[in-house]
């Protein structure tokens, strides 16, 4: 672990009064990183005084935390209403695209551009993913 | 002080005392899997279930984190709640068929075996978490944890590697109802390599947790009896006496005259 | 500057009036996330290209989503003294037209979807225009849609109408005056109020609200906190993000109101982690409310303490679940525990905790403004109020809607339009729900009523299920969405809900046995009795729903291998 990445978890460990917000830290570290390390893992484990199990079970428990870095993320929305109109046709579509992680959502919250998917955070059509991520390769 | 009922029978409860801890001191048997006494109840395994009337709801809970309520009333045999344990023994001979100590537990159940319909795996551990809670809560090793989630849920070490803070106590074989979790102690280990062999006398394998830990021959009698890793780190945290890290408990005792 | 009282608030919401009544013409964008997935954005930028290059003096804003999703991209004319126009299903290349249109004060007849000639805040009314223009008179008013005379929008009434990020838009329609009145109300009178109302939980319990500000209130302890559960992971409920992007702060107020009432002095809204708009939006709504002394010390003067942190959900279903949620926060993994205790006497850090879901705190500000004897008026004899639905699947017109509780099932279908193609069943309250029939079309909306029937009002959300849909593969869809959102924690849950779902599976592929149906009911009972927690108990809920009403399809699989709806291939026979 490089010092840049030790400075930004002190910092990041700074603000944590009180109780420490576990969850917040990690998603912070996640945030920055778009993964946490082990190295991370290890120095928050030792700064924070939690053993190195505790945080890996948050890691491995929660889907907002990630061991693996992704650079595309896609999302595609596998909740009822996209079900109804062909969203398992979709994940399986998309599912093998290299260089990216596919995800299942639940619910994206857009029923009405159902089967929806989010592209790298951006929300939009089954059709008009699978269109941008033909055009990406 | 409260008093709460059980089968009919008015039973007395100190404050903060579980409907579990009231039934047991009153010789009232309820089975429990995942219960310890000298862990925090985690109301996994939801065999201690019983029925339990508070005010007027009647609810199915497990007696083992349940508060022994001012003037509840609760059943710890009926129809709903010896369904729910058959079930929870289903499910965990169909995911564990073979630990005789399940098996048995079956048989009181009147459960041989997981229905034919249920798909079979072969594992052995239950997730009772027992050795999870005493690792963290008795021990305060925290070397193992729970894992994932749902379904792939398991008891594991971080990055499923050798773990770094066991010490190597086996608190957890110990608690582990069904005898999944394995530590052998090996007096004269050897490491092979093509070039030859490193002998490294006495150690302590926790298999499970793919850690070997060199145990330390007692000062007099050179019986290995404890892993060097557990007495330094027991060392760091209290202050102990010599005796009691060159020592073993045989040879720690006065001599009787 | 701070608001310290009415004089303050005042004249921020002249400020802010004057932002939804321009002196000058206005175009505003629909960007929540429906009008984002459908391109709102490019949309918005093409506007502000064709502004900048047609009539730079031109004002461009964004609002929320005002429940015509099928609509969007929706873009919004505000002309002096003219009726507000709104047009749907705006594409890039219509911009142009578009924009000219509105500097000649005209109208693209084809794009138009309706015209608004004043702005409603709940029995006020502000026009935007004294006499309608001959020319106008033949679009619709929005007030004459049969969709919307169906509806009463009160929870909804700022969404889609002001800038989500712009607090003074929120004063302006009588935003965070309850929270004045409230503050010179003793606690123990406003939770009378809540009392009176007969407000119940819009989460999905249905508790009376009341009740339960009023247990945490007589807690032991000084120490207490509020947390508002935005978590919403359900599958087909896109309604609980609507209103966090279009209108924070109406939640926000909520929350300030229930602090005060119970005399929490921190509290949390936790947003789930797949809404990140969502988070963004009430992060600033918070940010401007604390910056007015809305939030913070001494709120407008009042001399008590509060402030609202945002907590990122970790992305699991089961932190819904009130002590699986207090467990996020806590920093543990989201597995619930035993109750009793309950959250009121022992929530978070041990403290006595409300949680309320979003849709529940929006209603306060409703009540203290207006009186629980104003409140009682809507809504049916055991469910007082207004519900959000989010009403999708196949129907005409998804959208999220808000009806009076009472409204006959029939009349919100209605609402949007109408069922897509043969009406077979209406899925309603989520996946821990049930399955209706199409028989049932006339019950009335409520708590009591949906239970007895089977199913559950649950957060809102209305899938409707036509004669396309199989019956059998929406329960094996719904059981697969349980094992996916298991903690894993119990037995019963986290096997039980496996071995269901393989059988689901087998049936759906022709693989099913006789006497499995006996055998998934022979796992369900005791599932509900044994699971630790609601998530548990539910799961067995979509399979008992739909062999309670449609036993037949399951019977076809099983026995004849057929599929009657066509959806289940795999394994059958043609």
């Amino acid at each position: 672990m490089d010092a840049e990445e030790k400075r930004v978890l002190e910092l990041i460990l700074k603000k944590q009064k009180g109780n420490a917000d576990l969850l917040g830290v990690l998603q912070e570290v996640e945030g920055k990183y778009g993964h946490i390390t082990r190295e991370a893992l290890s120095y928050l484990s030792e700064k924070l005084e939690v053993p190195l199990s505790t945080l890996y079970h948050l890691v491995t428990f929660y889907r907002c935390l990630h061991l693996e870095p992704a650079e595309k993320v896609v999302k595609v929305c596998v909740g009822t209403t996209c079900h109804l109109k062909g969203g398992k046709a979709l994940y399986q579509q998309v599912e093998g695209a290299g260089g990216y992680r596919v995800e299942k959502a639940r619910c994206l919250g857009c029923c009405n551009t159902a089967p929806a998917m989010e592209l790298d955070g951006e929300l939009m059509s089954g059709d008009a993913g699978r269109e941008r991520m033909k055009g990406a390769r | 002080m409260s008093t709460i009922t059980i089968n009919g029978k008015k039973l007395n409860a100190e404050e903060g005392m579980t409907v579990l801890e009231v039934a047991r001191d009153a010789g009232i048997y309820i089975p429990t899997l995942c219960s310890h006494e000298a862990l925090k109840p985690y109301g996994a395994c939801r065999l201690c279930v019983v029925e339990v009337t508070n005010g007027n709801m009647v609810s199915i809970e497990t007696s083992c984190t349940y508060p022994a309520l001012e003037g509840l009333k609760v059943k710890t045999d009926t129809d709903r709640v010896k369904k729910v344990r058959k079930l929870v023994l289903e499910l965990l001979l169909a995911r564990c068929p073979n630990p005789k100590e399940l098996k048995a537990l079956g048989e009181e159940m009147g459960v041989k075996e997981a229905p034919l319909r249920m798909s079979l795996k072969n594992d052995f551990c239950i997730l009772c978490g027992q050795c999870v809670r005493a690792c963290h809560e008795v021990v305060g090793a925290g070397a193992i944890s729970f894992t994932k989630r749902g379904n792939e849920k398991k008891v594991d070490t971080p990055f499923h590697e050798t773990s770094e803070d066991c010490i190597g106590c086996g608190t957890c074989v110990f608690v582990c109802p069904t005898g999944v979790i394995k530590m052998r102690d090996v007096s004269d280990a050897v490491f092979y390599y093509p070039e030859g062999h490193d002998d490294l006398g006495p150690m302590r394998m926790m298999q499970n947790w793919q850690k070997e830990l060199k145990l330390k021959e007692c000062k007099s009698c050179g019986n290995p009896w404890a892993p060097e890793f557990l007495l330094e780190t027991l060392a760091k945290r209290i202050n102990l006496p010599q005796t009691a890290l060159d020592l073993c408990p045989t040879c720690r005792e006065p001599k009787k005259k | 500057m701070k608001i310290r009282g009415e004089r303050e608030l005042r004249t921020i919401r002249e400020k802010g009036t004057k932002l939804l009544y321009p002196s000058e013409l206005k175009i505003t964008i629909g960007e929540a996330s429906c009008g984002l997935s459908r391109g709102a954005r490019i949309v918005e930028a093409e506007i502000r290209e064709e502004v900048k290059r047609q009539k730079p003096g031109i004002k461009v804003g964004t609002v929320g989503c005002n429940g015509f999703c099928s609509q969007e991209p929706i873009v919004e004319v505000i002309a002096p003294g003219k009726p507000k126009i709104t047009y749907g299903r705006v594409m890039r290349e219509r911009v142009k037209e578009l924009v000219q249109a509105a500097i000649r004060g005209e109208v693209v007849k084809d794009l138009v979807v309706f015209r608004t000639d004043y702005g409603d805040m709940l029995d006020e009314r502000i026009p935007y225009t004294e006499q309608v223009p001959y020319l106008l008179k033949e679009v619709t008013e929005y007030h004459t849609l049969p969709a919307i005379k169906k509806q009463q929008r009160y929870i909804l009434r700022n969404s889609g109408v002001i800038d989500p990020e712009n607090i003074e838009e929120y004063i302006a329609r009588g935003g965070y005056s309850s929270l004045l009145k409230a503050l010179t109300m003793k606690p123990k009178d406003i939770i009378k109020q809540v009392k009176e109302a007969g407000l119940r939980g819009r989460g999905g319990g249905g508790f009376p609200t009341g009740i339960k500000w009023e247990a945490c209130f007589s807690a032991k302890g000084k120490e207490k906190y509020i947390i508002c559960n935005g978590s919403e992971g359900e599958p087909g409920i896109g309604m609980h993000r609507s209103l966090l992007e279009s209108d924070p702060h109406s939640i926000i107020e909520g929350i300030i109101i229930a602090a005060y009432a119970m005399g929490a002095h921190e509290g949390y809204f936790y947003i789930r982690d797949g809404y990140p708009l969502a988070i963004k939006r009430v992060k600033k709504a918070i940010e401007e409310a604390s910056a007015l002394g809305l939030l913070g010390e001494n709120i407008c003067n009042s001399a008590f303490n509060f402030t609202l942190k945002v907590k990122r959900g970790g992305g699991v279903f089961v932190c819904g679940e009130e002590t699986a949620l207090i467990a996020a926060i806590e920093g543990r993994v989201g597995e619930p525990r035993q109750r009793p205790p309950f959250p009121v006497e022992s929530g978070l850090w041990g403290k006595p905790t409300v949680i309320n879901n979003l849709e529940t705190m929006a209603n306060c500000p409703l009540i203290i403004s207006k009186g629980s004897e104003w409140y009682k008026k809507t809504g049916s004899k055991t469910s007082k109020g207004t519900k959000v639905i989010s009403l999708t699947g196949n129907i005409k017109n998804p959208g999220l809607i808000e009806v009076p509780m009472g409204t006959p099932l029939r009349e919100i279908i209605e609402i949007g339009g109408g069922p897509a193609g043969k009406l077979k069943a209406i899925q309603t309250g989520g996946p821990s729900g049930g399955v209706l029939p199409a028989s049932y079309l006339d019950l009335p909306l409520g708590f009591d009523e949906l239970q007895q029937a089977g199913s559950m009002l649950g957060s809102g959300g209305m899938v409707v299920i036509d004669e396309g849909n199989c019956m059998v593969d929406l329960a094996r869809y719904f059981t697969a969405f349980f094992e996916d959102e298991s903690c894993g924690k119990c037995v019963p849950c986290r096997e039980g809900v496996t071995k269901m779902r393989e059988i689901l599976d087998e049936i759906a592929t022709g693989k099913g046995e006789e006497g499995d149906l006996a055998y998934l009911e022979h796992l369900a009972h005791p599932m509900q009795d044994g699971a630790a927690c609601a998530l548990g108990k539910t799961s067995v809920a979509p399979f008992l729903s739909t062999l309670k009403h449609f036993r037949k399809e399951y019977e076809a699989h099983i026995k004849e291998k057929k599929c009657p709806s066509g959806v289940c291939k795999e394994g059958m026979m043609k």
